[in-house]
């Protein structure tokens, strides 16, 4: 009986809303266009516009939501429509603020847009102009991928380290944990500020430093890289690696030819390791005696400062690190303690096992954040100099709101999506073979 | 249930659109009174001045007009005007630098002035130095703003240096081999520690002046192609950096690094300096103590040429009130306002009336010799006026640095700079 009455009224009520449908989407925009064809006037029609989207997003959704409990029962829909109420307000801010303006750039990076004009459509040849015509882009593929190469694993490691020493247990640990963390939550303006004077040429600490350590520096240099020293230390491996040669051949450890093959190489690694020990140490020999880095003035030195400030950032990865070591058990310390294991072995046995997970959150996070470097290169270096510092997020940002090309800013914008999609997906797929996860039974598949 | 619901829903999606309508619905008020929106890139110090002059003057003479101004960073000016012209709520008058002018013209935000000159008798643009319309007041044949304020670069000199090494100052005879020969002498290493803490000349960033005294250009005539290939320009280009980087009289990237070559200068370190005659506005006055300083032409290469820049004032085209807008650009850039601007921080007049009276050159703070700004107008040349030059100064300036720095030649940035800034042109024109 009940069930009869309210089939009877959702019936009504279907045709009802099928007539709300057909108003919303197809009567009323096809009215808006008229109208804006007659009279032109934009602003007036965006009024109307406006709610009429907002509206349709609504109906979508109710549609979306129709569909998805078609099979419920009365019960199960209720609780779902309380679902759907409570995560409401995130929804719509997401679609309004985050999927929309997604969407929309998809549209806008096939367009020529300066923001003021219509868009004009111009299929792929935003996509097409940055990866084979514009230098920039290169470049600043060039300069990111490099940033992320080198300040990725030392931000990594720093990290790791840092979170080693601060596990230990010795009084007043918080407060250099506090320390540690600080440069983690400082603005990135203020940071920039502050190493703007540290990479100060004349007047900034670190060339003062760098200025009170070279000429001591100097002399140890000059003595390594001398001719005689250098032969002498290829003369010495040289030697090494015969008498390894020749207690193979006498011993019969291994294969003879294994041997033979040693004698042979004997010469060759020597002179090589002669090679790079003296131009390794003539150099550092000459950068010593030279002048001080200009860092950020210098297209040579400017992205080197960039990657020694990335270090300033460690602590955010290091609190996760402390986490991740407060989590490893401590019976298997004292298992590995009992078994007479040293401390390099339960760091390679133990602790970097269990903190694989931990490490695998931190990679993908400092894969996305190194490709997305904005602020410091912003405020330090506008780019400069000679394109040494021109990020690819700082280009996107001159090329959106600088140049006004949006339609290649957001095409740039996509490419960077898909680069960092990439990258943290090797990452996912690599972490099988290195990520433990405790509980997990590892076997065949 | 489910009906409860449903209306529920539709009552918050009438309230959200009846709020979004709403933000664009204008504020109730007085109607007869019109509030018009201007924007700067003024100190507060500055913005109290328009509000007292605005109701010393303007509001007697306009009683139905009212005016807010609103203060932007320089670097945020264009964005802005931009932004503001796309969410349909720019100001209604603004102040526009030279450097973006061309840009903001071009990409349709400025109001074409024409009518409202041709109509208003008692407005007369020929009273107007020509380089500055022509400069930052036309595009494509058409008026978009009116030039407010000129800015031309000169070389500044301290005159206790010069008299301290018994040197004659620098007079509008100098070339470029004087220029050399007498910052060579005031380059000195005081102190005897083999570093000089002393230097003749700082060339400052205007490095087209020297292409453009060279008979160079960064642009040809029509601004299609980039001509700084040509002998003519790196020639120029390589001469300013030897001054660095071979003779020795100007700081290195490193001895300026720390305080800038400006502060330099205020501190008295250097001879010569080349900067815009808004240093001597709002720099000078505050920051030198210690000597006395004057103003000399640029030396000339085989011609005369300076940089010269400024600001305009225009008229949005997304503005309301157009001809009230117009009211406030007339009073913005009347004799009178131009004279006060003189006063205050010794802006040169963009009216030949103005800065030919007394009104700027006798005023008593130094330079003293105020003259030579106004006599370098008629060969001062603005930047090149195409509408992508933002992004074309970005990157010429980004390719000569290795020449600055005396790392490369200037031929081979030259060549590259030229090849790169046509490869944007042509893609501007896509």
């Amino acid at each position: 009986m009940n069930e009869k009455t309210q089939d009877k009224g959702s019936a009504a009520f279907r045709i009802i809303w099928w007539v709300v449908y057909l108003l919303a989407f197809v009567v009323a925009p096809i009215a808006i266009t008229r109208l804006y064809k007659q009279t032109g006037d934009s602003s007036t029609l965006l009024k109307i516009a406006l709610p009429l989207g907002v509206f349709c997003v609504f109906l979508i959704a109710r549609l979306v939501f129709q569909y998805t409990t078609r099979n419920m029962t009365r019960i199960a829909r209720k609780e779902a429509t309380e679902g759907y109420m409570c995560i409401l307000p995130w929804l719509i801010g997401f679609v309004s603020f985050t999927l929309g303006p997604m969407l929309f750039s998809i549209y806008i990076s096939m367009c020529d847009w300066d923001i003021i004009n219509a868009p004009r459509f111009v299929g792929l040849a935003n996509f097409q102009q940055a990866l084979f015509h514009d230098f920039r882009f290169i470049q600043a593929l060039k300069v990111t991928l490099t940033y992320a190469a080198f300040a990725l694993p030392l931000g990594l490691t720093g990290a790791l380290l840092v979170a080693l020493l601060l596990n230990q247990n010795v009084k007043g640990m918080s407060i250099f944990r506090t320390i540690f963390y600080i440069p983690a939550i400082l603005p990135g303006i203020a940071t920039a500020m502050l190493w703007r004077w540290i990479f100060n040429p004349e007047n900034g600490i670190l060339n003062l430093i760098i200025g009170a350590i070279n000429p001591r520096l100097l002399p140890v240099a000059s003595v390594l890289s001398l001719w005689p020293v250098a032969i002498g230390v290829g003369l010495i491996v040289a030697v090494l690696i015969v008498l390894k040669g020749v207690q193979i051949l006498v011993r019969r450890t291994e294969s003879a030819w294994v041997g033979v093959m040693w004698l042979v190489l004997a010469l060759p690694i020597g002179g090589l390791i002669t090679a790079g020990w003296s131009t390794g140490f003539g150099l550092m020999k000459v950068s010593l005696a030279g002048p001080l880095p200009l860092w950020l003035g210098d297209p040579a030195w400017a992205l080197p400062a960039f990657i020694i400030m990335s270090l300033w950032g460690v602590g955010g990865g290091m609190i996760i690190y402390l986490a991740g070591l407060q989590g490893i058990p401590t019976q298997l310390y004292e298992a590995a303690d009992i078994d007479g294991a040293n401390p390099v072995e339960k760091f390679r046995k133990i602790t970097l096992p269990m903190l694989s997970p931990t490490i695998f959150f931190n990679l993908v996070m400092g894969v996305i954040g190194s490709f997305q470097v904005f602020t410091s290169s912003f405020v330090m270096t506008q780019g400069g100099p000679h394109y040494a510092t021109l990020f690819y997020l700082l280009y996107l940002y001159q090329k959106a709101f600088q140049y006004f090309q949006m339609g290649y800013a957001a095409a740039m914008a996509w490419i960077l999506f898909f680069i960092i999609l990439l990258c943290t997906l090797l990452v996912f797929k690599s972490s099988a073979g290195w990520v433990y996860y405790e509980g997990e039974v590892k076997g065949r598949k | 249930m489910k009906i409860r619901l449903i209306t529920v829903t539709l009552i918050l999606a009438l309230v959200v659109s009846l709020a979004l309508s709403g933000c664009s619905r204008k504020p109730a008020g007085d109607s007869k009174i019109v509030t018009l929106r201007m924007t700067v890139w003024d100190k507060q110090e500055d913005l109290d001045f328009y509000k007292q002059a605005f109701e010393n003057e303007f509001y007697k003479t306009h009683p139905n007009i009212r005016v807010e101004v609103e203060s932007v960073p320089w670097l945020r000016m264009f964005d802005k005007l931009l932004v503001s012209t796309a969410g349909g709520r720019t100001p209604d008058v603004s102040r526009v630098s030279s450097t973006y002018f061309v840009p903001c013209a071009a990409k349709n935000l400025l109001e074409d002035l024409d009518p409202y000159i041709k109509n208003d008798p008692e407005f007369d643009i020929s009273d107007f130095y020509k380089p500055a319309v022509e400069g930052w007041g036309r595009y494509q044949g058409k008026i978009y703003a009116i030039p407010g304020d000129v800015d031309i670069y000169a070389m500044y000199y301290n005159k206790n240096i010069f008299d301290k090494y018994h040197i004659p100052y620098p007079d509008g005879t100098w070339d470029w081999n004087k220029l050399l020969e007498v910052a060579k002498k005031l380059s000195i290493d005081t102190d005897g520690d083999g570093k000089l803490e002393q230097w003749g000349y700082v060339p400052d960033q205007t490095w087209q002046a020297y292409i453009w005294q060279n008979g160079g250009d960064v642009l040809n005539a029509d601004g299609t192609k980039c001509i700084l290939d040509q002998p003519a320009a790196y020639e120029a280009l390589q001469w300013m950096c030897d001054l660095r980087n071979k003779y020795h009289v100007s700081p290195t990237a490193a001895d300026a690094a720390d305080i800038g070559a400006q502060k330099m200068f205020t501190n008295g370190q250097i001879g010569m300096y080349v900067s815009g005659s808004w240093a001597a506005g709002i720099v000078f006055p505050k920051e030198i103590t210690t000597f006395k300083y004057d103003v000399a032409p640029l030396p000339k290469g085989k011609q005369r040429a300076s940089f010269i820049g400024g600001a305009c004032w225009g008229i949005l085209k997304g503005g309301k009130h157009k001809k009230e807008a117009w009211e406030l650009v007339k009073f913005m850039t009347s004799p009178a306002m131009q004279r006060h601007f003189a006063q205050k921080k010794q802006i040169i007049p963009s009216r030949k009336s103005v800065a030919e009276s007394g009104a700027y050159l006798f005023l008593k703070d130094p330079p003293k010799n105020k003259k030579v700004f106004i006599d370098s107008i008629p060969y001062g040349r603005p930047l090149p006026r195409v509408e992508c030059s933002p992004e074309m100064n970005f990157i010429i300036g980004s390719e000569i640095t290795p020449a600055t720095l005396g790392t490369e030649t200037a031929e081979a940035v030259c060549k590259r700079a030229a090849k790169r800034a046509n490869d944007l042109l042509m893609y501007e024109q896509r």
